[in-house]
């Protein structure tokens, strides 16, 4: 038969699709220029700019894609491009306020101001310090403090002192006690005792009552005037320490309401921190470490850092650097966890008690991106609890709240504070993979109005001389930025090639640059071992083999059971009904093909195609999908003028663990076809691809495994040159075998045979012509074709047969 | 011939406030001393008296006080002075003691302070620093008590009255007031009038057998010796 009916063999050199080092131009890596970008990324990359760029909110970025596709370093790099176009953001601070300590008030000063102002308050207080005290001890304020106690106790002094005198004139004393003044009766001095009391003569004892009766009054009348008198004395004390406190406070702090005016907020609150310090200038006067001061001398101490100089303190939030250089921030929260994101108020134990205060608030990631860009790990985000709700609220607020969990929860009953709100201006870049993208799209109604731009990035890109040069200076920019060794040029080439295989596809280059960096990374280990200065082709291979042999355990079980013939697997002889079938296994990384039989029974029926993987629930969707697309081939191929009269069943032998995918579609058919032909198969061959109802071979994926499958298991039982596999013509593009496949092809030890359609296959699989309808409509006679029609006619006719004797039957009385 | 050095100040007081009001000068003159500070609350047996008529600092005329109450009122006392006294004494690194008493208080203290001692008797508790020192200065004035005036009148930042009744005046480094005494009544007038704020030292032995009793009532804190070394 002519190669065009029974497929055509595959050349070798397009079995793997390499790319030659000599094509490439350099001796090593460190010939080539970086690699600024990433290729085949500019869809991603422009939407990434567009989101960077845009003023306007809501246009937040989700940066969707295969983890190792450069996705982080391409986002950061198109952000810190960006932010160095953009001003730096106002700095923040929390400050008391000193009406409210359970608000405290957020402050904006321009970048790199709010360290100053802080640096300044300390400044201040630590000038008061020393002020306050020096002002409270000076001569002036004792002499006047003097005066004005003297003018108060005076009177008192007066009053009780003539009490005092009357008393004695009259034969009694005043007396203080535990619970109070009382009048004591003297004789001579002394005070009298009970008994000399009532020893007194009756006269005497009556005079004695009425002067302390009256003295008692009196007592009460003059200490009545004593909570007046020193009221009105504590209210001139306190207003000639207002008066002093005030001259004290307001020269020192006239230096930073100037440097701070401008800024109309922070004078308001420079404002409200005068008048409380002058209120509180008592906290300046205890001295609880005085005695304790160690080898500093008072002057050089941290007065703004004891606790009762807290209330004054400026909590910065976020700090800039000033000056021209400096630009909006770029930051990458790694735990996006509620508290990290918005920020938190954490508290202190105090005596059991848990306490706070506006000093205890901390930044979230939020408010250091303030006015630039936030990167955020969309899993990490989604799986932190309330973190992603408390990030679209800020988003569409625009203001950071801070609240914490338990609050939120009710789970703690603690006094926290409600710190201002600060205003929100962020960029907020997401990166995920595309499950979670869709996901969010279609089940978060906040989402596609908050993030409104998406960068998709590619999983290959298209391979052309100019990829090629760029994929190289890739490999360069990897080498240079992992600091291995230069990759030669062979080696480039390899890791090309390797690139290919891992998109799938000969035509492509794989972008999962974090597999190619691992890759590279593993060469150069090895490179190291064999004394090279440079990566070479033989290491990229090691490192291939080795990372292949470290995962290749469940293979090597699959495959020993084939060869050990508990799995039965032909790879010789002929049998009807019987094919070589293959199917690809994914476990975790380990992705490897693996030979079934397929077999398949007919008899005469009603026209039905039994699925068993179906039956017993072990078929998937696609393969029964690919099973009813034979019965449309079967009934509009063969004997379109008889009912289909056919019966079969069809098996993946010692299949235990489910069948999905079509890409058996194929082999199943040409096992049906042998069947109803009665005509054997080549075990020498196996089969993969899917059939339409037209008979056209269509492509499948994991063409390379497949082959590779099938070649493991005929090499381990000796390669006899009949063997090979059948696969889509549309999957050559896709080769790219490993060397073992491609030389024992180029040696004739094996076959890659590339069909378009069943009569290719068929004929190739039996050693028949597959056969065409002649102008009279029959199949050439002996094809294939005319063998299988004329069975199902039989089957046909078998059954017009039947159902004439049963009517026959019916009919007889 | 000069007398020894004090070797202990007993602080007296018939009510913690009082003391409270007191402890402050008490460490004062302890730590100038390098005396040992003795607190003493003086419970006076005459106190049951007063079971029908006590008018608070705020002028409130109290109802009746028994004796039991009166018991319970001077143990709190003793024990809220104790701890403020252990506080101010551990503080400044002194030496002390305390002691609750019952009986007449000047016994009570001139027993506590022995020959060696002198007394602090409180004065009436006022909100105000002490206002002046009044040195009250025999013809046998010890130094010890002339340098305690000065020395508390240097840390007091006060005025030193210095009350004379003889021709001698004391030289003293820190300006002063003199004032010369012609008579005990006017010494008693004199002292009178001095307002509660005012820390008077005197020595017994040099004063007028009636001071005695007066100053044990007086509203002014009083620094006396009692006896000579």
């Amino acid at each position: 038969m002519a190669a065009s009916e029974t497929g055509l063999l595959v050349d070798p050199e397009a079995l793997a699709h390499a790319v030659a080092a000599e094509d490439l131009g350099f001796a090593d890596t460190t010939a080539l220029e970086p690699l600024p970008g990433l290729p085949g990324q500019t869809r991603a990359l422009d939407a990434m700019r567009l989101s960077a760029g845009m003023r306007h909110a809501d246009f937040n970025l989700f940066v969707l894609g295969p983890a190792g596709s450069g996705r982080h370093s391409a986002a950061e790099a198109v952000l810190d491009e960006a932010a160095r176009r953009r001003p730096a953001p106002d700095d923040w601070v929390y400050v008391n306020n000193f009406h409210d300590p359970q608000k405290p008030r957020a402050l904006s000063l321009p970048a790199g101001r709010a360290e100053e102002l802080r640096h300044g308050v300390e400044k201040l207080i630590d000038d008061l310090a020393t002020d306050i005290p020096a002002i409270f001890e000076s001569d002036d304020y004792q002499t006047k403090r003097r005066a004005i106690e003297e003018s108060y106790s005076g009177e008192q002094d007066a009053a009780m002192n003539a009490l005092a005198e009357r008393a004695r004139g009259r034969g009694v004393t005043i007396l203080r006690t535990p619970m109070g003044f009382g009048v004591a009766r003297l004789k001579d001095g002394e005070i009298l005792t009970p008994e000399q009391y009532r020893a007194l003569p009756k006269p005497e004892r009556k005079a004695t009552d009425e002067a302390v009766a009256e003295i008692e009054a009196e007592l009460e009348a003059v200490l009545k005037q004593v909570p007046k008198r020193m009221k009105a004395q504590r209210q001139e004390v306190e207003a000639l320490n207002v008066a002093l406190a005030t001259e004290g406070v307001e020269a020192a702090l006239k230096e930073l309401s100037e440097r701070f005016g401008p800024i109309a907020a922070v004078a308001g609150w420079l404002e409200d921190l005068r008048a409380d310090i002058i209120e509180n200038a008592e906290l300046f006067l205890i001295r609880a470490d005085g005695a304790q001061a160690g080898a500093f001398p008072v002057a050089t101490a941290k007065h703004y850092a004891k606790p009762q100089f807290q209330r004054f303190a400026v909590n910065v939030m976020v700090a800039h650097e000033g000056g021209g250089e400096a630009h909006a921030p770029v930051v990458a929260e790694t735990l996006p966890t509620l508290s990290n994101l918005i920020g938190r108020i954490e508290f202190l134990s105090e005596q059991g008690a848990l306490v706070t205060n506006f000093t205890l608030i901390r930044p979230g990631a939020l408010h250091r991106a303030n006015g630039g860009y936030l990167l955020l790990d969309a899993r990490q985000i989604l799986t932190e609890p309330m973190a992603w709700d408390a990030l679209k609220r800020c988003l569409d607020t625009g203001e950071v709240r801070i609240f914490s969990a338990g609050e939120r929860l009710s789970l703690i009953s603690t006094r926290s504070l409600e710190p201002d709100p600060i205003p929100l201006s962020v960029r907020v870049v997401l990166i995920g993979d595309r499950m979670l993208y869709y996901l969010l799209m279609a089940l978060d109604p906040d989402f596609a109005r908050l993030f409104k731009i998406e960068a998709d990035f590619d999983d290959h890109v298209a391979r052309s001389p100019e990829t090629s040069r760029l994929f190289a200076r890739l490999i360069a920019t990897i080498a240079r930025r992992e600091e291995t060794r230069p990759a030669e040029a062979a080696a480039v080439a390899r890791l090309m090639t390797e690139s290919a295989r891992a998109a799938d596809d000969g035509e492509r280059f794989s972008l999962d640059l974090g597999a190619l960096s691992d890759l590279m990374r593993e060469a150069d280990h090895h490179a190291g071992d064999a004394g090279s200065t440079t990566i070479r082709l033989d290491d990229i291979d090691a490192a291939i083999e080795a990372a292949d042999r470290r995962r290749s355990r469940v293979r090597d079980l699959s495959h020993e059971a084939i060869t050990r013939e508990t799995l039965l697997i032909d790879t010789d002889g002929a049998r009807v009904g019987q094919i070589n079938a293959l199917s690809v296994m994914q476990i975790g990384s380990l992705r490897f093909g693996r030979p079934a039989r397929v077999t398949v029974r007919t008899r005469m029926g009603a026209g039905k195609l039994v699925d068993i993987e179906r039956e017993a629930d072990l078929g998937g969707p696609l393969h029964s999908k690919g099973v009813l697309i034979l019965s449309g081939y079967l009934a509009g191929h063969y004997a379109p003028e008889a009912p289909m009269s056919l019966w079969a069943s069809i098996v993946f032998e010692q299949s235990y663990g489910g069948v999905d995918g079509d890409s058996a579609s194929a082999a199943e058919l040409f096992a049906l076809l042998s069947s109803l032909a009665d005509l054997p198969i080549d075990q020498s061959f196996a089969v993969t691809g899917s059939v339409n109802q037209f008979g056209d071979i269509q492509a499948i994926g994991g063409v390379n495994e497949k082959i590779e499958g099938f070649f493991d298991i005929c090499a381990a039982r000796g390669l006899t040159g009949r063997q090979g596999v059948l696969i889509p013509a549309a999957n050559v593009k896709h080769l790219v075998l490993r060397p073992r496949v491609v030389t024992a092809v180029r040696d004739g030890a094996f076959r890659i045979v590339a069909i378009e359609s069943v009569d290719q296959g068929i004929a190739a699989l039996t050693g028949c012509a597959a056969g065409e309808r002649g102008a009279d409509g029959i199949f050439a006679p002996d094809s294939v074709n005319a063998r299988v029609e004329a069975r199902l006619s039989a089957f046909a006719e078998a059954r017009r047969r039947f159902g004439d004797r049963a009517g026959a039957k019916e009919a007889r009385p | 011939m000069s007398p020894a050095p004090s070797t202990c100040v007993v602080l007296g007081a018939t009510c913690h406030a009082d003391a409270s009001a007191t402890l402050p000068l008490a460490i004062v003159i302890a730590a100038v001393t390098g005396a040992e500070l003795a607190g003493v609350l003086v419970e006076e047996e005459v106190l049951a008296q007063f079971a029908s008529g006590l008018v608070d600092a705020k002028g409130r005329r109290r109802g009746a006080v028994s004796a039991e109450e009166m018991r319970r009122a001077f143990e709190r006392d003793a024990r809220a002075f104790e701890r403020q006294l252990h506080e101010a004494a551990t503080a400044r690194a002194l030496r002390w003691r305390f002691k609750h008493r019952r009986g007449r208080a000047r016994a009570a203290l001139f027993e506590e302070a022995g020959a060696a001692g002198l007394i602090l008797m409180s004065g009436e508790a006022v909100d105000r620093r002490v206002s002046e020192v009044v040195l009250l200065a025999g013809e046998g004035s010890d130094a010890e008590l002339v340098g305690l005036a000065v020395e508390l009148t240097r840390k007091e930042q006060c005025r030193l009255r210095v009350m004379t009744r003889g021709a001698r005046r004391p030289g003293l480094p820190v300006p002063a007031q003199y004032e010369a005494l012609a008579s005990p009544d006017e010494t008693r007038a004199r002292l009178s009038a001095l307002p509660a704020a005012s820390l008077l030292i005197a020595d017994l032995a040099d004063a007028d057998a009636e001071l005695g009793p007066f100053l044990e009532h007086a509203r002014f804190a009083r620094l006396i010796r009692v006896g000579r070394g």
